[in-house]
């Protein structure tokens, strides 16, 4: 009974069921995202179980595809690893195990291991991970966690893109400058995170997203001012920061990311190598 | 001489891709290589005119995904008939049908935030636009295949190196995701779709250890899975078409 049970769940058929089940469920959620961005927007920086605990009930509509998602994606994870045991059971018991091609032929079962790895990575993310978010303004003392002291704002200096360029009224880069209570500076731009008390700070902007109907409305308005209203021109010119663009202080703490990228790193090198190795044998035997 | 009347390099290379297609079906393989090759060399300078197209050098025009896509199958078709395949003009079809939607699409640049000007960003499109090219010629492969015209599993190769590709995009992905935005996969549109279309592909790789799969069921199911990628990507293509733009 329990052998039956193991070989049912170790199928390579049922692999191949629970792959395409995965990704109709990935699509479904994709649809519901797209209808509603910015609710699923908020998702990314809460644990799944918190979102689901709230949301679930509150719009099960919206949400209904989540939980047959995780069921199959550990389903998934638990078929991955009884197909690898199995592959590796019966290679081990074979030929000889110092060969070349033994050990090229245990790559396949190696990135199946790396693939729950990576699962495993994603599910510490997100039911572990934290998520901060904190408004800055120059001079403002704000605090990540209540545990760490606070840091102060000591300036905000955005750069735009040279004079001359299309870009030219954009911002490029901004810098925060950020003082500890030991007197120590921290230094943020976009794309340059910093490690600090056990997170990760990063810089965002968030845009005030304006409903489509209203974007009509204001679209038709701008027109107006570009034949009458100057004014509105000379403030792109002058490159100051659009009032609706909100500086934002990202504070993470992501337990699965080193997880995720290592095991999914790992799995790039050997499936390269494995397919190489795989079309040049089959080359030789044509 | 980019930042101006650019736009003439993409309709002469849209117009040389054609010639290679006609030269092929006419037999005429050298003449139809050489029109190839032309038509490769004029688009690759329209590429790097959209990269001025700003004022200034920005690669994330180059990259962007319906002007990409026509060079990443050029570059197939060019390596297929290199290396001697015997049907390579068939890549031509993708590379025609791709080229004629680059021409039609807009040609302003989407004014990029902080964020996106990263190397990541190259380092994510250029994979995962070449594994989408490598999807749509597999299927046009899996096509001929199924019609009788070619006997070799040239599909199967195809979606191999389009599944490596773009199982590379979703890492230097998820690093650019990371460092622009927080997390490494974020419960939107693009990253779902994209995750969906990755199991799609590992459950295809999968179909050649299952017993009944023949080669003909496999091709069949490359086909769908392209017309999948087909209908995700272009959605968003026409989507990212309403976006504010400017130059070009």
């Amino acid at each position: 009974m329990i052998k039956k049970i193991w070989n049912s769940l170790g199928d390579i058929r049922l692999s191949f069921w629970l792959l395409l089940a995965a990704a109709v469920l990935f699509f479904t959620g994709m649809l519901h995202s797209s209808l509603d961005f910015s609710y699923f927007r908020a998702m990314n920086e809460m644990r799944i179980q918190d979102w689901l605990a709230r949301e679930l009930p509150a719009r099960p509509g919206a949400n209904w595809w989540l939980l047959p998602l995780l069921a199959v994606l550990f389903l998934l994870g638990v078929n991955t690893v009884i197909c690898t045991i199995n592959r590796v059971t019966a290679l081990m018991s074979g030929r000889a195990r110092t060969d070349y091609r033994f050990i090229v032929s245990l790559f396949p079962s190696a990135i199946h291991i790396l693939f729950i790895t990576v699962m495993i990575g994603h599910a510490v993310t997100i039911t572990t991970g934290i998520w901060t978010r904190v408004p800055l303004a120059e001079g403002a003392a704000i605090r990540v966690d209540p545990s760490l002291p606070a840091l102060t704002v000591k300036k905000i200096e955005d750069s735009y893109f040279p004079h001359g360029s299309l870009l030219s009224n954009r911002i490029m880069k901004t810098n925060v400058s950020l003082i500890g209570d030991g007197g120590e500076e921290i230094l943020l731009s976009y794309l340059d995170s910093i490690g600090y008390g056990g997170y990760r700070l990063h810089l965002d902007m968030v845009k005030d997203k304006i409903p489509r109907h209203r974007q009509r409305l204001l679209a038709q308005i701008k027109k107006d001012d570009e034949t009458c209203n100057r004014a509105e021109r000379f403030r792109s010119a002058e490159r100051k920061r659009d009032p609706s663009q909100k500086l934002l202080l990202l504070a993470i703490s992501d337990p699965g990311l080193p997880v995720i990228l290592t095991a999914f790193s790992l799995i790039l090198i050997l499936m390269i190598w494995y397919f190489i190795e795989s079309f040049r044998k089959r080359g030789d035997n044509q | 001489m980019f930042t101006t009347n650019n736009n003439i390099y993409l309709y002469i290379a849209a117009g040389c891709f054609a010639a290679s297609f006609a030269l092929y079906l006419l037999k005429a393989r050298a003449s139809g290589l050489f029109a190839l090759i032309a038509g490769f060399c004029l688009y690759s300078l329209y590429l790097a005119g959209r990269a001025w197209i700003p004022g200034m050098f920005l690669p994330n025009p180059m990259v962007e995904g319906p002007y990409l896509l026509p060079w990443c199958i050029g570059v197939i078709a060019l390596v297929m008939a290199v290396g001697r395949h015997e049907r390579w003009g068939i890549a031509l079809v993708p590379l025609l049908l791709f080229t004629a939607f680059a021409l039609v699409y807009a040609r302003g640049i989407i004014p990029p935030t902080p964020n996106k000007l990263t190397p990541w960003l190259v380092a994510f499109f250029v994979p995962e636009v070449f594994a989408h090219a490598c999807f749509y010629c597999g299927a046009v492969f899996a096509a001929i295949l199924l019609a009788g015209r070619d006997r070799t599993e040239t599909f199967h190769k195809l979606l191999v190196w389009g599944f490596v590709l773009y199982s590379v995009a979703q890492v230097t992905g998820a690093i650019w995701c990371f460092l622009g935005w927080g997390n490494t996969f974020q419960w939107g549109p693009r990253h779902m779709s994209s995750a969906a279309t990755w199991l799609i592909f590992a459950a295809y790789l999968h179909l050649k250890y299952i017993p009944g799969w023949n080669v003909r069921r496999r091709a069949w199911f490359a086909i769908a899975a392209a017309l999948v990628v087909l209908a995700v990507t272009n959605s968003s293509y026409l989507h990212e078409m309403n976006f504010p733009r400017i130059g070009g």
